[in-house]
């Protein structure tokens, strides 16, 4: 009776669920993003494949169009300072050289509550399938060698998800029509009226990076004694600012737990929200130093509510030659 | 071997060689042939209608259930030829052709063990271990007028008149399953008791070798299972059963890479169910049986974050998870039986009602349901070579309305080992409960339908039947034509616009003597699924044979099962669009020694299942088009555990 006593706990007891192993914590990872005002004015980076980065090589576009099924944005170069103004005129001829440039407004894509907003504003009725475009003439002018250079542009029509545009100098030496297509693939089309073709090498497709880290223009107000890049518009200044992309655009800030102690079910409880982009991310002015530095015990939690990511930087040099080097730290939670 | 059946069937077979000695007597003397072939005919009348229901297609012995070392009704079912199962994600699908397992009714013992079977079980959390066969009948003239095309009737052991008995078992396997159990009886004629306990754990299938994650999760079940029988008069007896059982299935997920991390699904099941009957003898030919029922189930599904280095888990409450669901089902039936010579009858009413647990209100609507049923069936028997049965449910559903169900059958019986048999019945079978009441932000599917009307099965099943002492064998065609099929609008709501055929064409032998027993069995299913849209008939064949070998002089038996299951497509329609999906053919070997020692109290058993060591197969799926279809997607679907070796001792003192 004792041994059929044994036999019946072990069978109870035995054969039961597998313990779990015990893995390694999860590493954090470290990367350094390189930006430049002239030659890479953005690096994308993805942050499950940190080797993956991408550097804007071919920064020399002036406009670019969003590429979404139901977006129709024509955003400008601020970085390279390019500015549009509107004329309200819809014959493309007539305005010529003789245009009176002195009492044009120039305007700039600037942030606010909704996020980067395009100067050029809403070109056309977009109730329709295809928008109908207002057909006014946009001047846009950008640096050139010895003096701004301007053009005169018009959106004729969007079919077929193309954008359809005239584009010209004011002497009517150049006069070209472009169809642009859009490709879903990427966020934005770009195009570059110095070489009068569809600009690549822009930015990475969009399921190649989570993160772009660039420049981005905004009124000198909200952003009090943070250095920054001029504009024309003397209220107006470009600042570090990083783009989220849309699959990975919930975030969050926290300074209370560190990198090396965050974990998962830490980032999971944090209030997101969904953003498009963040000025100064990393960045604090030192008012005794006069100058730039990261808060280290500042992370940011991206997620798409599966896959979270915390980041922080570590280190940020200004060298001579205008390039701006943050050094990232990077931990998949 | 023997069973209770077959001695049925020799006690029938040893009278009918009396008497038709006597007719050879008689003959010789009148030299009358007609009257001889009456005479015969008349025999096997006696012979076949009376010995069994004509139509059972298929008897599942314990032993049989044993080769495949086979421990909850969802390994069972795979057994069973007609039936083709696999599991795929979280889910494990049967289906008989067209009709999947929610239009096929399961009975414990003459009564409803899955409540309307359109609430989605899980058939794992069903001990099969206290079980001694199972048949499986094919339109069978009965007072159910829900899912009754193919009816899946479980039988436990009959009570024993004796102070105490107790069977035991335990199994291991080389998957580290282990299976134990203890059945013990009580009785002093006037109560009888017979209680059982069980363990059961079952190890998970993993996705790979060295893998974490998992194709079909380790489940671990506890199962308490209660009879009682008070004979409160000679002629009344009030029967009491309790099944309870409580499954907890772990899935796991695998490591996010790069990260310490996982998500596992764990699944909860609890199932209570209580029945009642009290029975009483009202005069010499009428029985007055009262039945209640009610059955109470839970399936709770929790996605769980875990991080292997912490060991931290959280539940996450995300709605990106299985819906947990539960159910409770109420069920009454007043019958009352009369047997005489050539006339029998019953009729009755039944009552159920089936209510959500969890989500007890949506929307400000009950989700709920109840019917009930006033049947009668009739039975007459025309000097032996005829037989006539017949009747007719009435069924009102407080959300459809009315149903008038006929069913009949016609049996001839033209020669003394000939029978042939005809019916045809109309059943239902209500739609799944979420497609009526659980809206999309539930379900993530079609808008659902409060109005959602039962699926109608018409089936007509034609059989013929040979039987004689050494070997019986039969072969038949049932055709069942479905309509009022559950399918997505245009406006992506639930109406009732699918219809389907199935014509599965069946022969089976069962050759029996004191030391073999053999069944072989062939089928081969035409389906349409989408007989209101498209054209497409899909073929798919199998084979069965189970077989029993007991060696004379020793205390040995082996056993074997094979089934051989041909591919198999079937097709569904989403969105305008025709999928078809195509499950590869596999085939399925179990083997079993056994050898019974101390008076054949003790049983010591090896088995091997599986031997073909086919685990997975592949389900294609094609989108298709007027003229051709074109591959989208494979998935590995499991039909099997891999070989496994298993040892299971057994003790009984009787």
């Amino acid at each position: 009776m004792k041994c059929s006593k044994y036999i019946l706990i072990f069978l109870l007891l035995s054969a039961c669920f597998e313990p779990d192993e015990i893995l390694p914590k999860s590493k954090i990872q470290t990367t350094e993003i390189r930006l430049n005002t002239t030659n890479n004015q953005a690096a994308y980076l993805c942050l499950s494949e940190l080797s993956r980065s991408y550097d804007s090589t071919g920064s020399n576009w002036h406009l670019r169009f969003e590429n979404d099924a139901n977006k129709w944005g024509i955003f400008l170069n601020t970085l390279s300072q390019v500015a549009v103004y509107n004329t309200k005129n819809t014959n493309f001829d007539s305005i010529t050289e003789y245009y009176n440039l002195s009492q044009a407004d120039w305007q700039f894509d600037i942030s606010t509550s909704e996020g980067l907003t395009p100067s050029i504003g809403d070109w056309g009725d977009f109730s329709f399938d295809n928008p109908k475009s207002f057909k006014n003439i946009y001047l846009i002018s950008w640096p050139g060698h010895l003096s701004r250079l301007v053009y005169k542009f018009q959106l004729l029509d969007a079919q077929n998800g193309s954008y359809h545009f005239r584009y010209g100098t004011l002497d009517g030496s150049l006069d070209k029509t472009i169809w642009l297509p859009k490709d879903e693939q990427y966020s934005f089309g770009y195009f570059s009226f110095e070489s009068n073709e569809i600009a690549t090498e822009v930015e990475p497709r969009k399921d190649r990076w989570d993160i772009c880290f660039t420049f981005l223009s905004d009124s000198l107000a909200k952003h009090e004694g943070i250095p920054h890049l001029p504009t024309l518009e003397a209220d107006i200044g470009l600042y570090q600012a990083v783009l989220l992309n849309e699959r990975l655009n919930q975030a969050a800030i926290d300074t209370v737990m560190s990198l090396e102690d965050t974990d998962f079910f830490y980032a999971k409880n944090l209030p997101y929200l969904e953003q498009k982009e963040i000025y100064e991310l990393f960045y604090t002015w030192d008012d005794d130093l006069k100058m730039i530095e990261v808060n280290p015990k500042l992370i940011v939690y991206l997620t798409d509510g599966n896959r979270y990511y915390a980041i922080r930087a570590t280190n940020f040099v200004q060298s001579p030659d205008g390039t701006f080097t943050t050094e990232l730290n990077v931990k998949q939670l | 071997m023997s069973y209770p059946l077959d001695c049925a069937l020799s006690g029938h077979l040893s009278r009918y060689y009396c008497i038709d000695k006597k007719n050879i007597d008689f003959l010789k003397r009148k030299n009358n042939i007609l009257r001889s072939l009456l005479c015969s005919a008349f025999i096997a009348v006696i012979s076949f209608c009376h010995a069994q229901d004509s139509s059972v297609f298929f008897r599942l012995d314990k032993e049989e259930i044993l080769i495949a070392n086979a421990q909850n009704l969802e390994e069972v079912l795979a057994l069973i030829p007609g039936l083709n199962q696999y599991t795929l994600g979280l889910t494990t699908h049967t289906s008989f052709s067209t009709l999947d397992l929610s239009q096929i009714a399961i009975m414990k013992d003459d009564y409803p063990l899955l409540m309307d079977q359109n609430v989605g079980y899980d058939l794992q959390s069903i001990p099969v271990w206290d079980l001694e066969y199972i048949e499986v009948a094919f339109s069978p003239i009965s007072t159910l007028a829900k899912n009754s095309t193919i009816v899946i009737r479980l039988y436990t052991k009959k009570f024993l008149d004796q102070p105490f008995w107790i069977e035991t078992s335990a199994t291991n396997t080389t998957a580290n399953d282990l299976h134990a159990n203890v059945l013990l009886g009580l009785s002093n004629k006037v109560h009888t008791l017979q209680a059982g306990l069980g363990r059961s754990f079952t190890g998970a299938l993993y996705d790979s070798e060295g893998l974490r994650s998992t194709a079909v999760g380790g489940a671990e079940r506890y199962d308490m299972n209660l009879q009682y029988k008070y004979q409160i008069l000679k002629s009344m007896e009030l029967n009491i059963r309790s099944d309870n059982s409580r499954l907890s299935v772990r899935n796991k997920g695998s490591i996010l890479p790069g990260l310490s991390r996982v998500q596992d699904i764990n699944q909860q099941v609890n199932r209570h169910l209580l029945f009642g009957s009290l029975k009483t003898q009202v005069s010499k030919n009428h029985t007055l049986t009262l039945d209640g029922q009610i059955h109470r189930l839970k399936n709770e599904i929790s996605l769980i974050d875990k991080d292997l280095n912490s060991g931290i888990s959280e539940q996450n409450h995300t709605e990106q998870k299985p819906l947990s669901t539960g159910f409770d089902y109420g069920y009454m039936r007043l019958k009352l039986d009369a047997t005489q010579d050539q006339l029998n009858y019953s009729m009755g009413i039944e009552l159920s009602n089936t209510s959500d647990n969890t989500y007890a209100t949506i929307t400000g609507i009950r989700s709920s349901y109840g019917d009930y049923t006033a049947f009668g069936n009739i039975s007459y028997q025309y000097r032996n070579t005829i037989r006539l049965e017949g009747g007719a449910r009435l069924l009102n559903n407080s959300l459809t309305g009315s149903y008038l169900l006929p069913t009949v059958k016609l049996t001839l019986a033209p020669q003394k080992e000939l029978q042939i048999s005809g019916t045809y019945s109309q059943t239902l079978s209500y739609p799944n409960f979420k497609y009526q009441f659980y809206p999309t932000r539930l379900t993530g599917e079609a808008i659902n339908n409060i109005l959602l009307k039962p699926r109608v099965n018409n089936t007509l099943h034609i059989k013929l039947t040979i039987d004689n002492p050494l070997i019986q064998g039969s072969t038949g065609i049932l055709h069942v034509r479905s309509a009022d099929i559950p399918r997505t609008s245009e406006n992506n709501t639930y109406t009732n616009a699918g219809k389907s055929t199935s014509t599965t064409t069946y022969a089976s032998l069962n050759f029996s003597n004191d030391f073999i027993t053999i069944k072989p069995s062939a089928l081969i299913h035409g389906s349409n699924y989408l007989k209101d849209t498209s054209g497409f008939n899909f073929f798919h064949p199998e084979v069965n044979i189970f077989t029993q070998l007991h060696i004379p002089n020793t205390f040995l038996d082996l056993g074997f099962i094979g089934r051989f299951l041909g591919k198999n497509t079937s097709s569904l329609i989403t969105d305008n669009t025709i999928y078809q999906e195509e499950q590869n053919g596999t085939q399925q070997l179990s083997a079993y020694l056994r050898y019974k020692l101390f008076a054949e109290k003790l049983h010591l058993s090896l088995s091997i299942t599986n031997i073909y060591n086919e685990s997975r197969i592949a389900r294609d799926t094609y989108i298709t088009n007027e003229i051709d279809r074109e591959l989208i997607g494979t998935a590995q679907t499991v039909v099997a555990k891999p070989i496994t070796y298993a040892i299971r001792i057994a003790y009984a003192i009787l």
